[in-house]
């Protein structure tokens, strides 16, 4: 089922992206990417409109909690009234983002796998082309293997040089940090601040491991994500620098300096909703 | 449970459970890399298989040697050394190459590191061939090299513009070199000036990618592609005698069929085919249904002399062994499924059960056994009893042994 609906046709789509795109394999993989991602999108709108609702409502929430901090199950009723009113769905944040994780391991495992870089998996390879193809495409089987190399690379191998694990750490900083609002909570800031620098290095060294056709694919939906993420009007250069106009600051760039109260500035217009 | 409630989880469910499979699809190419290359000579059997080289005495069945004595990292693509290239042996020494980019010369009676031959940071995927005191190799970047058997020392490279890997060893024959490339070519390159003589094809022609190695036979070349067609073309001319076009890509490097004037081969679908040697026409296929023939057929004779049989690995787990009258392509005997031992361990417990072993690897037969070289399991080589067909023995590799 995994290989017949996710795998199979994402791996022919990027080959037979790679013979429309003149057999180059790295507007193969930003083309796949650009195609994945735009249709994730209304996933991610939805998350993103629901997180919003969500961080609209947390000071009447938190006067609830406070209202009702001994007797849970009217927390609980009131909460779910709130929601109700609100048009909010608890979980609704959660389903969109459950539902992209397996068309983004789908992505993954395409671009590895059409990079074959050893007979087992060239082998694995031939067992998922398209033995037909639709007219006007490429017949995928003639293009294997895809050729890996580009510029200094071969996509199939960790880059040799620093170069794309650092693109890799700084597209991702940049895309956690402006999209990531200040938190009012001293604690939750603290925790933010911390994953804004650990999950980049991390990915940054899991693409010096990985092959490099992974980077690549890292920093183009990193880039994709972060543009998709500000045409909602949810990217900010607030979020970046934690200042309140935006201006530069290295401390609050990297995350040094103390948050600032800018809750009631978090509500972009495009994610507003009229109360009915 | 309200039904929003249940719907959440049935389809959280449905996501965690696809999640895992492409965990464990994941998990699964990142640790295969090739199937183990063997060679037999004298009474020793030269098995590259994961992580070791192992020189095991055919009569004894332990090894003499291992290489190298420590392993490290993982044994696939992704980090560590690998072997998987069939070792070509001297009268001294063992030649080996690794999956990181080393050509290694072994002391053939302990397995001594004797010198290193680096290629630039492409691994040798097919391994080596020695012709006089020269040892020939092709790299995945696509340099062919020639190396002192003695020293070590490079005496020349070639590596033709647009050059892909070469998956496949080269053939020599009269002093000239045949190797097939990923970059769509057939090479012709004199051994002893490193010079290329012809490719084939010269134009723009695409004849689909290869990783086979050439059978060269009386001034005729044989060879696969990835487009599905095996060639017979005339060294002299260039000139394509015949075409057979087959299901799926041919990896497998034909053989010739003296008895029955027959070439043989096979391809990924499968299917097992004879063909005239002068004609190309089809004389018999035989299909395994779920196999990819990836490796030669091998002719046997047994002892009753009216009886020859082509013996076939399918590399798929079930029925990894066929039996095939080379003249007709009937199958002789029922198929062979060799079973082993395989040790997996699931938090931190570990469980032995068996099943069917995937073999690739052509079978070598050495005296009264037939050798199969696993791709995975607890041992790495199966020994059968060639009139029975019978395990013999089997080799395990822990030290000790």
């Amino acid at each position: 089922m995994w290989n017949t609906f996710i795998l199979d046709p994402m791996l022919n789509l990027l080959i037979w992206m790679y013979g429309i795109l003149g057999q180059n394999p790295i507007l193969a993989i930003i083309a796949l990417t650009l195609i994945i991602n735009a249709i994730v999108f209304p996933l991610r709108y939805r998350q993103l409109s629901s997180t919003a609702r969500m961080q609209e409502v947390q000071p009447k929430l938190k006067k609830l909690q406070e209202k009702y901090k001994d007797d849970p199950t009217k927390l609980q009723t009131e909460m779910m009234n709130l929601y109700r009113e609100e048009g909010i769905q608890p979980l609704g944040g959660c389903l969109p983002t459950l539902i992209q994780l397996p068309i983004l391991l789908g992505l993954y495992q395409a671009i590895t796998r059409s990079l074959a870089q050893s007979p087992i998996q060239l082998l694995e390879l031939s067992q998922h082309l398209y033995q037909v193809s639709p007219p006007f495409l490429p017949n995928s089987a003639d293009l294997i293997p895809l050729d890996p190399t580009f510029l200094w690379l071969n996509l199939g191998q960790p880059d040799p040089t620093p170069i794309l694990p650092i693109l890799v750490v700084v597209s991702s900083f940049f895309q956690q940090r402006l999209l990531t609002p200040p938190s009012t909570d001293p604690q939750q800031a603290a925790m933010t601040r911390t994953l804004s620098i650990v999950m980049p290095l991390f990915i940054g060294y899991l693409s010096l491991t990985f092959p490099s056709g992974l980077s690549v694919y890292w920093v183009i939906s990193s880039i994709i994500g972060t543009i998709q993420y500000a045409a909602m009007g949810r990217a900010s250069l607030k979020n970046l620098f934690g200042t309140e106009d935006g201006s530069f600051s290295l401390k609050g760039l990297l995350g040094l300096g103390e948050p600032e109260d800018t809750s009631k500035k978090q509500r972009p217009k495009s994610m507003s909703r009229k109360r009915g | 449970m309200n039904r929003s409630m249940r719907r959440f989880l049935l389809g959280l469910a449905l996501i965690a459970s696809l999640s895992l499979v492409a965990c464990a699809n994941t998990a699964a190419i990142l640790t295969a890399s090739s199937w183990p290359g063997m060679t037999v000579e004298g009474d020793t059997i030269y098995l590259a298989s994961g992580q070791r080289v192992y020189a095991i005495n055919a009569e004894t069945t332990f090894a003499r040697w291992r290489y190298p004595l420590e392993v490290s990292g993982g044994g696939g693509i992704t980090g560590g050394r690998a072997f998987y290239a069939p070792p070509a042996v001297t009268e001294d020494k063992v030649i080996i190459t690794d999956f990181v980019d080393n050509l290694v010369a072994l002391d053939r009676e302990t397995g001594t590191e004797l010198w290193i031959y680096q290629t630039n940071g492409e691994r040798s995927i097919g391994g080596p061939i020695i012709e006089g005191d020269t040892i020939y190799l092709g790299d995945s970047g696509g340099v062919l090299h020639a190396v002192d058997l003695d020293s070590g020392e490079p005496i020349w490279t070639f590596a033709p513009e647009g050059t892909r890997g070469i998956w496949a060893r080269p053939t020599i024959e009269d002093g000239i070199l045949y190797y097939t490339s990923l970059d769509r070519h057939l090479y012709a390159v004199d051994a002893e000036s490193g010079e290329m003589l012809w490719r084939f094809p010269e134009g723009d022609e695409d004849i689909g990618a290869m990783a086979i190695t050439p059978l060269v036979l009386d001034g005729v070349v044989y060879f696969g592609t990835f487009f599905n067609e095996l060639y017979a073309l005339d060294l002299e001319t260039q000139e394509v005698l015949w075409t057979y076009e087959a299901t799926n890509w041919v990896w497998a490097q034909p053989i010739y069929d003296a008895e029955n004037d027959l070439i043989i081969s096979g391809d990924l679908d499968g299917q097992v085919f004879a063909l005239e040697r002068d004609s190309g026409e089809l004389v018999w296929n035989f299909e395994i249904l779920a196999g990819q023939v990836v490796e030669s057929p091998v002719l046997v004779e047994l002892s009753d002399p009216e009886r020859r049989l082509l013996f076939v690995t399918s590399g798929t787990s079930q029925q990894n062994l066929h039996l095939l009258n080379p003249a007709t392509g009937e199958p002789e005997e029922r198929s062979v499924t060799l079973e082993g031992d395989f040790t997996t361990s699931f938090l931190f417990f570990p469980n032995t059960s068996e099943r069917a072993v995937p073999v690739y690897t052509a079978p070598i037969i050495y005296n009264n056994v037939i050798l199969l070289a696993a791709h995975q399991g607890d041992f790495p080589l199966y020994a059968l009893d060639i009139e029975s067909l019978v395990e013999a023995w089997h080799f395990d590799p822990q030290p000790g042994n």
